[in-house]
């Protein structure tokens, strides 16, 4: 194992780690929110509002609702981690399948050029698709999230569809493929003895490639006030929330606290980063692995 | 037995799919745009309801003879999309074409001088700065900005449009060139590398050219197609960098305006205000940005092959 993957899976680990046992790294629980308190000091009781700054009290400080940000980003991040696998896992198979189906039906597709549908990026169909069900959602909770899964699945499948056509069929073109034909296999012995165990391997790097993908759209719909989870909003009084605080959409939250308490935003972002970094990590580490492995073969 | 190579469509079946693909795209679009009128609710419950999403497409289509499918409302007032829209338009294609044609013109120059060590370093700084989602990167510029602003002790900075300045912005352009220059740099530093040791290059510096003639007049030559063959992807990018910017940094840009005005009765529970002919002719106009991009940077690429090679 090299070391990208090392320290990939390690963080990785770690996340998953403070997704299962969120009540273990924070002091509060889920929901908490502290809009007034009073601190005894030498000169008397002093009292502080909400938001405040981080302190040992509050180490990441609180948002404008008196929401603890430590809490909420380690009670979002099952969500962010939940959603990025699922979606993942299920581009990787669908796509994974409808891209060998289409190598064995010997239609491995070819480039199309531009196209003007490429013109609307896929974060902006996913938008039209989760917008009237994710702000005040009449579903909650898990029902929501895979919903919200469903969709962002359906989307970017092109990409490892394409990438599984091309590998099935260069595997299939393969002199070891042509003896097993003359040897008398039938079409599902090839594929299940010869090409999918290659496959697999390209459908790992394809996974952890989408987990970064995937990252980045529900990111991008934060910014546009789409939180996985569901999206609270009212009008009066004008209240905007994100109902399970999942990371990417506490970005997008709290982006327009920049000017007057960046703490707010620079938790969250900084909790993106890991995950988008142990997510890099992982998927480099993979390429890297099967580079590795090509060296040796090739050495051969 | 059927081989892969005839299984694959021919020269015109390709062409005939490709004109067939462009020609329904604007029938996508329609589509795309009619996804949130797709569902109801009964009792509080979701439900599949297909009759208003097509009364709104038939709707669009008749509004084309007399107009209504290009008026829209904002705020209390009634606006036509065509008195409003061409600055949006101009908005955001300037800045596709401007941070494209600067990302591209300095990525492939780097790709194409820089070797061993140097390109090296630069595709790690690249490569990293690539694989930060663009509405972080923009995220950062702003915070980087404010902090630089705090500590040298000034107290007004512009980190977002307003209506009294300029349109075009130091921030959102550095975002924009950003991609395109990692993007650029990666395909100029594969394929120069690819080219160097092609005949003609060997050719042409065996003749006694010098390392630069041949860069510039056999290398760029070899560079830029397939930067060109590359373009729709790159476009593709842009365009999704091009939401995330104008959003960001509140640029007047046709995409911003899709949320702005299509999507601005945000009410509680429902989207009863939602403007689908506004949304529709948006993602039009948006396909039509796209392929307006796409010719823009298919002629300045050919321009620029020709002025390296001296063809005419």
């Amino acid at each position: 194992m090299n070391a990208r993957l090392a320290s990939g899976l390690a963080l990785l680990a770690l996340l998953v780690v403070v997704a299962v046992f969120p009540a273990a790294f924070t002091s509060y629980p889920f929901g908490y929110s502290d809009t007034m308190r009073s601190v005894e000091t030498p000169l008397g009781t002093e009292w502080r509002f909400a938001p405040e700054a981080p302190s040992a009290f509050y180490l990441f400080g609180t948002d404008q609702y008196g929401y603890d940000i430590l809490t909420r980003i380690v009670y979002g991040l099952r969500w962010t981690l939940a959603c990025v696998f699922t979606v993942a896992a299920a581009r990787t198979l669908l796509g994974g399948a409808l891209g060998s189906l289409r190598a064995l039906m010997r239609r491995p597709g070819s480039d199309s050029g531009v196209s003007p549908l490429a013109g609307i990026p896929s974060f902006v169909i996913a938008f039209f698709a989760l917008y009237p069900f994710t702000i005040n959602s009449p579903w909650q909770g898990w029902r929501l999230f895979l919903f919200q899964c469903a969709v962002l699945s359906l989307l970017d499948l092109g990409p490892v569809i394409g990438a599984t056509a091309a590998k099935t069929s260069a595997v299939l073109a393969m002199p070891f493929v042509e003896a097993a034909r003359s040897a008398g296999a039938g079409g599902a012995w090839v594929f299940r003895r010869h090409a999918l165990p290659f496959i697999a391997e390209e459908l790992l790097e394809s996974f952890a490639d989408q987990t970064v993908a995937v990252l980045q759209m529900v990111g991008r719909l934060g910014v546009f006030m789409l939180f996985i989870g569901g999206t609270a909003m009212t009008f009066s009084p004008p209240l905007l929330n994100s109902a399970q605080g999942e990371i990417a959409g506490l970005i997008g939250l709290y982006r327009a606290r920049l000017l007057a308490s960046r703490w707010m935003l620079a938790f969250p972002l900084a909790s993106y980063m890991v995950v988008l970094l142990a997510a890099r990590l992982v998927a480099s580490g993979l390429r890297e692995r099967e580079r590795r492995r090509r060296r040796v073969y090739e050495a051969r | 037995m059927v081989t892969q190579d005839n299984a694959r469509p021919g020269p015109r079946t390709a062409g005939v799919a490709r004109v067939l693909a462009i020609a329904s795209a604007p029938a996508g679009a329609l589509l795309v745009a009619a996804i949130p009128l797709l569902f109801g609710r009964i009792d509080d419950k979701p439900v599949l309801t297909l009759g208003p999403a097509m009364a709104a497409v038939s709707g669009w289509l008749r509004g084309l003879a007399d107009g209504s499918s290009f008026v829209y409302v904002y705020g209390t007032t009634k606006w036509n999309f065509f008195d409003t829209a061409p600055t949006y338009f101009m908005v955001s294609f300037a800045y596709v074409a401007l941070a494209g044609s600067i990302g591209l013109a300095i990525g492939t120059t780097l790709g194409l001088c820089l070797r061993g060590r140097a390109a090296r370093v630069a595709s790690s700084v690249l490569g990293t700065l690539y694989a930060v989602p663009d509405f972080i990167m923009a995220i950062i510029l702003q915070m980087a900005t404010l902090l630089t602003l705090d500590l040298a002790g000034f107290k007004l900075g512009k980190i977002s449009y307003d209506p009294a300045g300029g349109y075009i912005l130091a921030l959102p352009l550095a975002l924009l060139t950003l991609y395109p220059l990692a993007f650029a740099f990666r395909t100029a530093l594969r394929k120069s590398v690819e080219a160097e040791r092609e005949p003609f290059a060997v050719f042409a510096l065996a003749k006694g050219l010098s390392v630069g003639t041949v860069r510039v007049r056999h290398v760029g030559a070899a560079v830029i197609p397939a930067i060109a063959y590359e373009l729709p992807t790159l476009l593709g990018i842009m365009q999704a960098n091009l939401f995330m910017a104008e959003y960001v940094f509140s640029l007047p840009g046709i995409t911003r305006f899709l949320f702005q005005a299509a999507f601005s009765g945000r009410q509680p529970g429902w989207i009863e205000r939602y403007q689908y002919s506004l949304a529709a002719t948006i993602l039009l106009g948006l396909m039509i940005l796209y392929l307006a991009a796409w010719c823009f940077f298919r002629l300045a690429l050919s321009l620029v092959r020709r002025a390296l090679t001296g063809e005419r």
